[in-house]
């Protein structure tokens, strides 16, 4: 019963980007709350999951944010962990209005 | 039609995932933890897997020892992996694994992997009756008795031809009988649920039937004996 047929796809990324962005942005407030409360461990697990998943929506570059986070989370860095935030931050800003 | 089983605890890999294989010829089933993936693949039939390593609880690396072991058809499983750890990838080409997909994924490396993958599998099986058989379905809230023709019996149900339409995710009662009379199983009653509905013209609706309690691999089995039995030939459809 094998049947070989050619599978076509013909869809792109594009039409997700916006939801994706703004899961984003709801997840920042979470990440920016568990920083107040020294909760490493949660921030280094949501950058784990966002370094897996940015690059497969077009974002490399969030991907890296990313990727520094969960390395300033893990070793439960402060001033790093800061930085990375204010990095994420950025940079969801300024694609907020991606479509 | 092929069905792909995607698991992983990242709700933004399953949209993904759900998106880049949207295809007619493809239905994705999504899964975000492992807990429910053992009772999918005993009663579901996938032509691919596709597992995250990294799951919480039950890890990728054992739910596939653990399908390998209890799903009764056999598919391709792929690994999604956050790294090309060498430890995790050949534990799991040594449990059975076919191939692995590092994230982040993209989607024309996801597309044509899976393609590849597909193309190499036989179809979810499907049985065209070509001598409709009546059933009659109840309905729970009132005693009214509807009545029409399976014409179709396939994974994820029945197929019935009716002159009447019901709401999606009716709950109706499906009388026995017709499973005694088709396949010679005795079943008690049968609940169905998931019902969709869909108009063929003025007077007919098509409506396909659903529940997981169903079909399974023996009773496929079964059908498959009774429509050579019956001279009946088995189709695979799109």
């Amino acid at each position: 019963m094998n049947t070989k047929r050619n599978i076509n796809f013909t869809t792109d990324i594009q039409e997700l980007v916006p939801e994706y962005i703004e899961n984003r942005l709801a997840e920042l407030k979470t990440l920016l709350e568990d920083f107040k409360k020294g909760n490493y461990p949660n921030i280094e697990a949501i950058a784990n999951r966002l370094k897996g998943s940015a690059g497969s929506y077009g974002f490399e570059q969030l991907g890296k944010i990313a990727e520094e986070l969960e390395t300033a989370a893990s070793q439960k860095n402060h001033r790093q962990t800061n930085e990375s935030l204010k990095k994420l931050n950025d940079y969801l800003k300024q694609h907020q209005n991606d479509k | 039609m092929y069905r792909v089983l995607v698991v992983d605890d990242d709700i933004e890999i399953l949209r993904f995932c759900k998106h880049a294989l949207k295809n007619e010829s493809i239905e994705v089933v999504t899964e975000g933890s492992s807990y429910r993936v053992l009772e999918l693949i005993k009663v579901h039939r996938f032509n691919l897997v596709i597992l995250d390593i990294n799951l919480p609880g039950t890890s990728g690396i054992k739910l596939l020892e653990e399908i390998k072991a209890n799903s009764p058809f056999h598919y391709p499983i792929l690994m999604f992996t956050a790294k090309r750890t060498p430890k995790d990838v050949q534990s799991s080409i040594k449990l059975g694994a076919q191939d692995y997909l590092v994230k982040p994924l993209k989607i024309d490396v996801l597309q044509e992997r899976i393609s590849v993958h597909l193309e190499s599998t036989e179809d979810v099986l499907s049985v065209q009756l070509e001598k409709p058989e009546k059933i009659e379905l109840s309905l729970p809230d009132d005693n009214k008795v509807l009545q029409g023709e399976i014409i179709a019996i396939n994974e994820y149900g029945l197929q019935i031809m009716t002159d009447f339409q019901l709401p999606t995710d009716t709950l109706i009662t499906v009388k026995a009988d017709f499973f005694e009379s088709l396949i010679g199983v005795k079943l008690q009653s049968i609940k169905l649920t998931s019902i969709r509905c869909q108009k063929i013209n003025e007077h007919q609706f098509k409506i396909q039937l659903s529940n997981i309690n169903i079909l399974n691999a023996s009773m496929i089995d079964q059908i498959r004996v009774w429509c050579k039995k019956n001279y009946i030939e088995m189709k695979t459809v799109s």
